[in-house]
């Protein structure tokens, strides 16, 4: 009722005439009034007019667009204040925003199908809680025999391959999928459709939006048309819709094809790993029933550990946000750079909030005139309110720019060095919320205690000199209390920074058990038709690699080193070792001569392969100490044997301990074979040069493709940048922690600065007096800084106590080193104190020059 | 005499149960009723006139007057009359519970 009324006030006719009818009536009552001799009982008309226009007009509306504008009158005002103001609001506000977006596109935002919630992520469990894929006979029987999914998907992992359009090719991210998955996932085609039972017989393929404009210029005609995937022919039979990109988080494929245009031979291999399970869970059946369903199954998984395989057990997880490798490797440095944005954005509130007591000493005469004249407390707490949360909500704003712009940085620090990552990462309307419930936190947080602080005054305040204003200010304030809490946090952040800084040191300086100096790591691929003689294919290329000016050694391999593609292989038998799980796995590499040269891998005893192990000779293999250690103990393992793949291997070396997979494992069994020997397919060419490595790029690539135009090259990468790409989640809160640390010790020290120079500059009265009164200048500048220690000491004292508490946060982060490092928080507090302690000089010395004379002639 | 916030709409409302009047006369039947105790300005009643027209307790006519002028008379409604009730029983119980507390004060006692 009362909105209607309001809302047709907005309509200028009706409201010309609300405002006719009230003149009318108020002359009227007036004449009345005058006729019976009582004008004076009338009192004030256009007040009473006033009032009651309140009752259907926008008067708080109004009020607050007085109050804005006087707010940014007020801000043009102190330009000096404003700008600091806004800088570091949009630095706090947008690192967050930034921040919240990585955690939104990564860790909470629900995949663009139908249903989302019913959707749930397989995977295999081995014994010792790693967790892995499905290879397609798992797939088969999950697919078919289980009962509590309406459709179960499999789908691998993006790879870029070749894509022929006629004269044109062109390369893209090709994604292979069951035949199943749009229907499992709800997605609906664009335009065309998706897999059905009715392309039999011929090869199609969906592609994504993103390639549709890109390479057929969004045309609708593109359905039906031929295109070359690595030389064989498919159809496009649909387009996916614009915002689904796929059920894996980080992954943008161009192209969907299915399983079936696999080799069988290569797809039903079951040792072979590489396939996502995601399932549509039935309707009422929980993910507790579908795992123990599931479970049911595993006898018949022909990778199940009953039948010698790895998986243990089956988990089910909730499916609604995709399934991600980034968000198991992610979630935990996202979180706690979600807390180290979060500090600093409070660090800048207190900074802000004692920079507006400050000046709310000065704005004290304004605040106490207008109290005189009848302003009502609340409406100047709300004005001075307005102010800050206007303030906040500019530097929100920016702050949304700021985020917006870093984050092509961002990405990449996620990804590290040549990985790539695609997350849409554009501002949504949950990061939107979340930016404009910060800022008005932030600006309510900021502004509170300098306006309650503000309406304390009195009219009593217009008589006292601006000097004896600041001087009725309790010993230890609100505003020794803020800078405190500033330099607590900002000590926790250094903390942070620190440990991290070290963490990678220590990462980086352990011994990796390879020489990483000087390494490149050349990744080849082939057509899966290209099926030649591997090994003269080895001999040829290192040969001529090796040939190459500045090329020292070379030598090939299976698996990269630190590259995440990892052969464990099951089944190994030594003698006197029942075939328990852990004496019959290891790890391996298949690699060429010369391997150990090459990467480094220091043999302890026993040769490396040669060319002379081929596949004629004795079989022979390489094992870590871990493995010799295992089982043969301190006897002597070179010359054994064991058997694997019903052969006989002879153990010819021992190679040391090395980081194979990652950087924080420890004593992995590993085991080399001669891939020259087993005419093993090679994915990496390694190659050990006395020059910069990347100089010899050149000529790599023309020796590899004079041997076979069949043989592609892939990545080529450094090992050190290799192992750097490792570090990518630990760079990132390093990275950030440390620019954040650096930011907030520069603000510190601004607003110690500030606030010292302020009450300097009031105290100047009475350091006049003392100097007169024979105190010297180190007296004075002593006493300064004892008020600088008189913050910074319980300051310093908080932050160690928080340090010390939240350490256990970043505890599973860290390597070589404890949450509660003392050096590092030592060290810390000492970068702390020093940048306190100049930021206080300065003003402390101009205090020291205080001339008696001039300073008592003030007033 | 104060009045208690919320009681002039009370007032106001119960002086129109008997007839229709303009604002003038309002003010001028409260402080007649009240025995010149209650002397309400035009200022405060004039917007309270306005909100109760706009809850529709009130509504408002021009008519002309006795002495053959024109004004805007305010008249109960239905809804109006249902409200002072509710008011009415309300503030009947309000007196009681305070009159309980607020009995004489005894001689010696603390004021």
């Amino acid at each position: 009722m009362s909105i209607i009324r309001k809302l047709k006030y907005l309509i200028p006719s009706h409201r010309r005439a609300l405002e006719q009818d009230m003149r009318e009536e108020l002359e009227s009552l007036t004449a009345i009034a005058e006729s019976q001799e009582a004008r004076r009982e009338l009192g004030n008309l256009t007040r009473a007019a006033e009032e009651a226009r309140a009752v259907w007009s926008w008067t708080w509306f109004e009020q607050l667009r007085g109050d804005v504008r006087y707010a940014s009158r007020t801000m043009r005002h102190s330009p000096g204040f404003t700008a600091t103001a806004l800088l570091s609001l949009a630095l706090g506000i947008g690192a967050n925003t930034a921040i919240f977006s990585l955690i939104n596109a990564i860790l909470l935002r629900a995949l663009p199908v139908s249903h989302p919630e019913a959707l749930a992520v397989l995977s295999s469990v081995s014994r010792d809680g790693s967790v892995d894929n499905f290879g397609y006979p798992d797939y088969l029987v999950v697919r078919n025999q289980n009962r509590a999914f309406s459709g179960v998907l499999a789908a691998s992992g993006q790879a870029r391959v070749d894509v022929g359009m006629g004269a044109e090719t062109e390369l893209a991210q090709r994604k292979l999928v069951s035949d199943n998955y749009f229907a499992v996932l709800g997605v609906q085609p664009l335009i065309g459709h998706v897999f059905s039972n009715e392309d039999k017989g011929i090869q199609v393929a969906v592609i994504s939006h993103r390639f549709w404009e890109r390479s057929f210029a969004g045309s609708p005609s593109v359905i039906g048309r031929q295109i070359d995937l690595d030389g064989l022919p498919f159809t496009i039979v649909g387009v996916a819709p614009r915002e689904f990109v796929g059920e894996t988080v980080g992954e943008a494929p161009d192209i969907w094809a299915t399983l079936s245009s696999m080799p069988a031979s290569r797809r039903d291999l079951p040792g072979f790993t590489w396939l996502n399970l995601m399932a549509r869970l039935k309707p009422g059946v929980q993910a507790q029933q579908a795992r123990a369903n599931l479970n049911l199954l595993l006898p018949q998984l022909p990778n199940s550990v009953s039948r010698g395989g790895f998986i243990d057990r089956i988990s089910v997880q909730r499916g609604d946000r995709g399934s991600s490798g980034l968000r198991d490797s992610f979630s935990v440095p996202l979180n706690i750079l979600m807390a180290v944005v979060a500090v600093v954005l409070l660090i800048a509130c207190a900074n802000l909030a004692s920079l507006q007591l400050a000046r709310a000493a000065s704005r004290q005469r304004e605040i106490a005139t207008r109290l005189a004249i009848g302003a009502g407390r609340s409406r100047i707490v709300r004005q001075l309110m307005i102010e800050s949360v206007l303030l906040a909500l500019l530097g929100g704003l920016l702050g949304l720019l700021f985020a917006v712009w870093s984050q092509r940085l961002l990405l990449n620090l996620v990804a590290g060095i040549g990985r790539t990552i695609t997350l849409d990462l554009r501002p949504d309307f949950r990061v939107l919320l979340f930016t404009g419930a910060i800022s008005v936190t932030t600006g309510v947080l900021f502004g509170l205690a300098p306006a309650i602080k503000a309406v304390r005054y009195n009219a009593e305040a217009l008589k006292l000199t601006t000097h004896q204003l600041s001087d009725r200010q309790r010993r230890w304030g609100l505003k020794d209390g803020l800078i405190a809490i500033q330099v607590a946090l900002s000590l926790v952040l250094l903390v942070v920074g620190g440990l991290f800084i070290r963490t990678i040191r220590n990462l980086k300086t352990q011994d990796v058990g390879f020489r990483a100096a000087n390494v490149l790591s050349v990744q080849l691929s082939s057509q899966r038709e290209y099926q030649p003689n591997w090994a003269s294919v080895i001999v040829t290329l290192l040969r001529r690699t090796e040939a190459i000016p500045g090329v020292q050694v070379a030598s090939v391999s299976f698996n990269k080193i630190l590259a995440n593609d990892g052969s464990g292989v099951s089944g190994l038998k030594f003698d006197g070792y029942p075939p328990t799980r852990e004496n019959q796995r290891a790890q391996a590499n298949w690699v060429g001569p010369n391997y150990f040269e090459t990467s480094g891998i220091t043999l302890l005893e026993g040769r490396g392969f040669s060319p002379a192990d081929t596949s004629t000779a004795q079989k022979v293999a390489i094992i870590n100490q871990t493995v010799a250690r295992h089982y043969f103990g301190n006897r002597r393992a070179v010359g054994q044997r064991f058997e694997f793949n019903k052969e006989q291997y002879k153990i010819i070396a021992v190679a040391k301990n090395a980081k194979y997979l990652d950087l924080r494992e420890s004593n992995v069994p590993f085991v080399y074979f001669a891939a020259l020997q087993n005419n093993s397919e090679i994915h990496s060419l390694e190659i050990r040069t006395s020059i910069p490595p990347l100089t010899v790029v050149g000529a790599v690539r023309k020796v590899v493709r004079e041997i076979d135009p069949h043989l592609r090259i892939g990545k080529i990468t450094t090992l050190e940048k290799r192992i750097n790409q490792k570090l990518a989640p630990e760079f990132l809160v390093a990275d950030i922690a440390g620019f954040f640390s650096g930011l907030t010790l520069l603000l510190v020290s601004i607003g110690i600065y500030g606030t010292l120079a302020y009450t300097v500059a009031r105290r100047a009265n009475e350091i006049g007096i003392r100097m007169a009164l024979g105190a010297r200048a180190a007296t004075v500048l002593s006493m300064i800084l004892r008020d600088v220690l008189w913050v910074l000491v319980p300051g310093l004292a908080a932050g160690v106590a928080v340090a010390l508490s939240v350490g256990r946060l970043v505890a599973s982060m860290l390597f070589g080193l404890k949450p509660t490092d003392l050096s590092t928080i030592a060290l810390a507090a000492l970068v702390l104190s020093a940048a306190t302690l100049a930021a206080g000089y300065i003003p402390a010395r101009r205090a020291s020059r205080v001339d008696p004379a001039t300073a008592l002639r003030f007033e | 005499m104060d009045l208690l916030q919320g009681t002039l709409d009370m007032l106001v409302l119960r002086t129109l149960v008997l007839a229709p009047l303009h604002g003038y006369g309002i003010s001028k039947a409260i402080r007649n009723t009240s025995g010149e105790a209650l002397d309400i300005e035009f200022g405060s009643l004039y917007p309270a006139l306005k909100r109760l027209e706009a809850k529709s307790w009130i509504s408002a006519k021009w008519e002309v007057s006795e002495h053959n002028r024109r004004a805007k008379y305010y008249r109960l409604t239905a809804a109006g009359r249902k409200h002072l009730q509710r008011e009415h029983s309300k503030w009947i119980e309000f007196v009681s519970v305070v009159g309980q507390i607020m009995g004489p004060i005894r001689e010696g006692g603390k004021s």
